[in-house]
């Protein structure tokens, strides 16, 4: 028995003293690659393109890699119904330098405005000679509100909440975004307060809960989210009657189909406690990464009844 | 439902039984069978796997999981004596006679060796069962758990890791897989029902306490053709019966949980509860990388079975209830919550006839639901609900030729309903529902001494799937054993393996929550599996056993989650092949007080996506384990474990991009600046973590005041600290590692 033992102990001692390699290289040998990154908006002719290079930081923290991967030198141009549109190289000074401290460059063109439902093609010849191609589409202005609180007016007489609807795009994101316009005696200036979908209570303190992105084609909002929403307005203030309440505007903006995939391939989260070490990646161009998408954006107004604003005092 | 092959294989089956039974009954003449339930003479607990043994003749059989050992083939009108032995328990000689053509019951009750004497009693011995056609086969015995380093808490599907062929992919998770395969390919079934999520607390553990289990059955391959089902293993939980003798209880807790159990007679049989809860989370902090996790889990289990022989003579009804639990509820409503359960309940009728035959019929639902409420987070709803509800019936017949003729039919039927998000946003509904038809027969061979064979057939007569073909709905089945020396048996296998459900994994998470089942869609062809593998067991003394074992694996139609599902028209699931082959040895010497067992795997995995083949993440080259126990007596017992395995693929970085991240686009124009590092992935899984070893030391100590008995663990995880990486952060560089140096302690009190 004690020659067992000795041998089984002998195993142990040298498996046990085996000092095996605990380090790790988490890179394959680097390979370039390029990105491009574009959203073209509806409601500016100011459009702008990024284009930059991968990166292999020596370290392994990306975050401490400060060299500039911006690509200069790219010829970009951009069609829309047999229109061109060359776009220029600038920069401009950062507005955080934590990383890069030089300026950030990027190609533009101020003179597009697409309409909805338009077809854009882009496409990117890198001084190298590789081509960065891509398209999209922008969203179906067709779609439309529609309010069940009597001719646009929310009345708590007669509606217990605001429910708004509109057109279903198909598999794409809406962002709706709710305000109260008012101004302040003596200012002309129009604000905007931004009103919650809910609020949350949370240690006895109410949390707002603002829309975000979704594919949910409709929202409603409670009267008494609504009542809270309106007292903050003035908060504090005893004076009321120096708050003039003008209306609320509805907006929407609509992502297109490849803005839609990509803003999802952006929320990693499965949830708090998964881990996932290869996280899926989302890209529509062609010859590299990144995104080339649109996005439309439409408003709608509300009115508040009278009787409603001039009971938390304003006018 | 499609019935498919019915009909010409009811007539096939005929044939069959009616050809092997005329034979048989020419074969043994003049011959006669003896059978009993053997029992721990304390609380009347079935014994699975002991052994039977008939001196003068040097044949016998071990128990199964019943309790239950039937010889035939004694030849009639002569004294014998038959000796009962199981390790723990004194060996106990009965002298018999037994007729022709009559089957002779001697039922034995075997007494427990007092903790006080474990070092000089004797105790029952391992028998050799010389043509048991066992290959892939692991019986695990309680005392075999309970050798294992608990760690926080002691756990069956932990204890498997430590044998050949079965790996893990880090120490958070209590999943394993086996010779290549996925973990969804693993069947876990409580006394025959299956248990659809068998994990607690993010996988850390399993559901089935151990101080419920009686015995466990571990098939890494080469199952027969009764087993159906799953491509890879079968683990088949047999629970205990509950003290026949005497009401009794017992409380245990530990860093992690408090549990109690209760047992005790009631006339004509007996019962068991068991109940266990999580209390604290602390200690699970050093498995999450110091995140807590709010999280609550509980499991209830309760059987309770019923023999009255004025009933129904050589009858046994059983009912079996079980059901588990987790919530992790968050405080914040901004962050999620979920839930996952298992509920089961069966009722099982076991009868010995006055013939040699002896049948099961069983009736079960088995019920799985998981739910991810996102409430405010950025976190995909997902909501997952199974219902199996089954039929099974087996009919087994033993020759006087101590052949055996084995008939049984399974009727599945399963209801899903699964709706979930992908990371590209788009909504699937996978629900479903089907039914499974499967019958099976089989003939074992075990009328010569040194050679068995069991061989056998399932057939799918109707499949779950909607598919338009099923290429596995016939699946025959070989198993064979030759002796060639007294102590040197070769052993070979080879049969063909279905699968028609699957959960919805994804590879690239290495902590996984929700892990939601699912019909195989009509798309797909079910998964089929065609397993090879042959290997010699060399009993070199009763006490010293070596086993060498190789296998080759191929698996077809494997569904696979499908990364690129960008619009609702793209398929959630894609059909992988996959190929695994290895060499397993196990080298175990039992001679009190010394148990040692020494095992390693050389293993490759590989599996097939769309053309582009790459290593799987559990695929492991070398494995070691090694395991010491050492009984002191008094009620002394330490163990040590050793593990070693080469590190795991992972996929290699190709460096970064900058990646723009956006919101609601209504804030300040983000295109210039709102930018961060994106990883760049190499080819699949082509690098290799380091690899991976551990020592665990544990020490335990019963002993009694009063009639109180206690017993107390106390362990060490990852003894020398090792830092073995689990994964490293994508967007930082840091590494993660898996548990650091991690003393625990267990108190159970017996009332």
């Amino acid at each position: 028995m004690k020659k067992i033992l000795i041998i089984i102990v002998t195993i142990f001692s040298i498996l046990f003293l085996d000092s095996c390699s605990n380090t790790l290289n988490p890179y394959a040998p680097f390979r370039q690659r390029f990105v491009l990154s574009g959203i073209i908006r509806s409601d500016t002719s100011y459009q702008v393109i990024t284009i930059s290079k991968s990166y292999q930081p020596a370290n392994y923290n990306p975050s401490t890699d400060t060299e500039n991967v911006a690509v200069l030198g790219v010829e970009v141009n951009m069609w829309c119904n047999d229109t061109l549109y060359a776009l220029r190289d600038t920069s401009i000074p950062r507005t955080d330098t934590s990383k890069y401290k030089s300026n950030v460059s990027f190609y533009y063109c101020n003179n597009f405005r697409p309409p909805a439902n338009s077809y854009i093609e882009i496409q990117a010849l890198l001084p190298n000679g590789l081509l960065l191609s891509s398209t999209t589409t922008t969203p179906d202005a067709g779609f439309g509100f529609f309010d069940i609180a009597s001719n646009n007016t929310f009345d708590p007489a007669v509606n217990s909440q605001i429910y708004m609807g509109w057109k279903d795009l198909g598999n794409v994101y809406y962002v709706p975004r709710i305000s109260i316009v008012y101004y302040q005696k003596g200012d002309t200036t129009a604000k905007e307060f931004l009103v919650p979908l809910s609020y949350i209570n949370q240690n006895n303190s109410l949390s707002p809960n603002y829309p975000q992105p979704t594919k949910i084609n409709f929202f409603t909002i409670d009267q008494s989210t609504l009542d809270e929403a309106m007292r903050e307005i003035s908060g504090n203030d005893p004076n009321k009657k120096d708050f003039t309440i003008s209306k609320m505007i509805v907006y929407i903006i609509v992502y297109d189909e490849n803005l839609s995939t990509y803003y999802s391939s952006l929320q990693h989260s499965i949830n708090d406690y998964t881990v996932i070490l290869d996280a899926g990646d989302y890209s529509n161009i062609s010859g590299g990464f990144g995104i080339f998408g649109s996005y439309y954006k439409a408003s709608w107004r509300i009115d508040l009844s009278r009787l409603y604003i001039n009971s938390f005092g304003y006018n | 439902m499609k019935i498919k092959t019915g009909e010409r294989f009811g007539y096939l089956i005929q044939i069959l039984i009616l050809v092997l039974l005329s034979t048989a009954m020419l074969h043994g003449q003049g011959r006669g069978t003896i059978r009993g339930l053997v029992t721990d003479s304390t609380n009347g607990e079935p014994l699975a796997f002991c052994n039977a043994v008939i001196n003068e003749l040097g044949a016998g059989a071990s128990t199964d999981q019943h309790g239950l050992y039937i010889i035939a083939s004694v030849p009639a009108g002569k004294h014998y004596t038959l000796t009962i032995s199981y390790v723990g328990y004194q060996t106990k000689i009965i002298r018999f006679t037994v007729n022709r053509n009559s089957i002779k019951e001697i039922d034995v009750s075997l007494v427990p060796v007092g903790i006080k004497i474990g070092a000089v009693e004797t105790v029952g011995k391992k028998t050799i069962e010389k043509n048991a056609t066992d290959i892939g086969l692991q019986r695990i015995s309680l005392k075999d758990i309970e050798m294992t380093p608990k760690g926080v808490e002691s756990d069956v599907f932990r204890s498997l890791q430590y044998l050949p062929g079965v790996r893990s992919t880090g120490d958070v998770s209590a999943r394993y897989y086996v010779r290549g395969s996925s973990s969804n390919e693993n069947l876990v079934t409580l006394n025959g029902i299956t248990i659809y999520n068998p994990f607690h607390a993010f996988g850390m553990f399993s559901v089935i306490d151990p101080d419920m289990i009686n015995s466990v059955e571990f098939y890494k391959g080469g199952f027969t053709a009764e087993e159906g089902d799953r491509l890879s293993s079968v683990m088949n939980i047999i629970t205990k019966d509950g003290n026949k003798n005497n009401y009794d209880g017992s409380v245990t807790t530990s860093f992690l949980t408090a549990k109690t159990l209760i047992e005790g007679p009631i006339p004509y049989g007996s019962f068991i509860v068991t109940g266990r809860k999580s209390y604290s989370t602390a200690i699970l902090k050093k498995f999450l990388n110091d995140q807590s996790a709010p999280i609550n889990f509980y499991d209830l289990s309760f059987k309770l079975n019923y023999d009255n022989p004025n009933f129904i003579k050589g009858s046994k009804f059983i009912i079996t209830s079980f059901i588990s639990g987790d919530e992790l509820n968050n405080n914040s409503p901004y962050i999620e919550n979920m839930n996952w359960s298992n509920k089961i309940l069966g009722l099982d009728w076991f009868q010995l006839t006055d013939s040699p035959l002896y049948y099961e019929l069983g009736v079960s639902w088995s019920s799985f639901s998981g739910n991810v409420d996102p409430k405010l987070s950025s976190a995909k709803p997902r909501n997952n609900q199974l219902d199996d509800i089954t039929l099974k019936m087996d009919f087994n017949y033993i020759f006087e030729s101590k052949d055996e003729f084995s008939l049984g039919a399974e009727i599945k039927n399963l209801n899903t309903t699964l709706f979930l998000e992908n990371s590209f946003g788009v909504v699937s509904n996978l629900g479903g529902q089907g039914t499974n038809i499967s019958v099976y027969g089989k003939y074992k061979f075990m009328r010569y001494n040194n050679f068995g064979a069991d061989v056998g057939v399932r057939v799918v007569a109707a499949s779950l799937t909607s598919s338009d073909s099923n290429p596995f709905f016939l699946q025959p089945r070989v198993n064979l054993t030759y002796r060639v020396f007294p102590a040197v048996a070769l052993k070979a296998s080879w049969g063909i393996y279905e699968q028609e459900v699957t959960t919805l994994s994804d590879e690239n998470e290495v902590i996984s929550l929700f892990e939601p089942w699912a019909i195989i869609p009509s798309y797909l062809k079910p998964a089929g599996s065609i397993q090879y593998s042959a290997g010699v067991t060399t009993d070199f003394t009763q006490d010293i056993s070596l086993d060498i074992q190789g296998y080759y694996k191929t698996m077809q139609n494997i569904p696979t989650l499908n990364d690129y599902k960008i619009v609702s028209t793209d398929p959630d699931l894609i059909s992988a092949t996959g190929e695994s082959y290895g060499w397993e040895f196990l080298f175990r010497l039992n001679k009190n007080p010394v148990a040692f067992t020494a095992s390693y795997t050389l293993s490759w995995a590989y599996k097939d996506v769309n053309g582009w083949l790459y290593y799987p993440r559990y695929d492991s080259r070398n494995s070691v384990d090694l395991t010491l126990g050492y009984n002191f007596g008094n009620g002394w017992q330490a163990s040590a474990v050793w593990i070693y395995s080469t590190g795991l693929p992972f996929t290699q970085s190709l460096g970064f991009y900058n990646k723009l991240y956006f919101g609601d686009l209504y804030s300040a124009w983000p295109i210039y600046e709102n930018y961060l590092p994106f990883q760049v992935l190499s080819d699949k899984d082509l690098g290799r973590l380091p690899d991976y070893h551990r020592l665990d030391l544990s020490l335990s100590k019963s002993f009694n005041i009063s009639s109180v008995k206690f017993q107390f663990d106390a362990s060490i995880i990852n003894v020398y600290n090792r830092a073995n990486i689990f994964y490293f952060k994508r967007d930082t560089g840091e590494r993660v590692n898996m548990l650091p140096f991690l003393p625990t302690a267990t108190l159970k009190i017996e009332l």
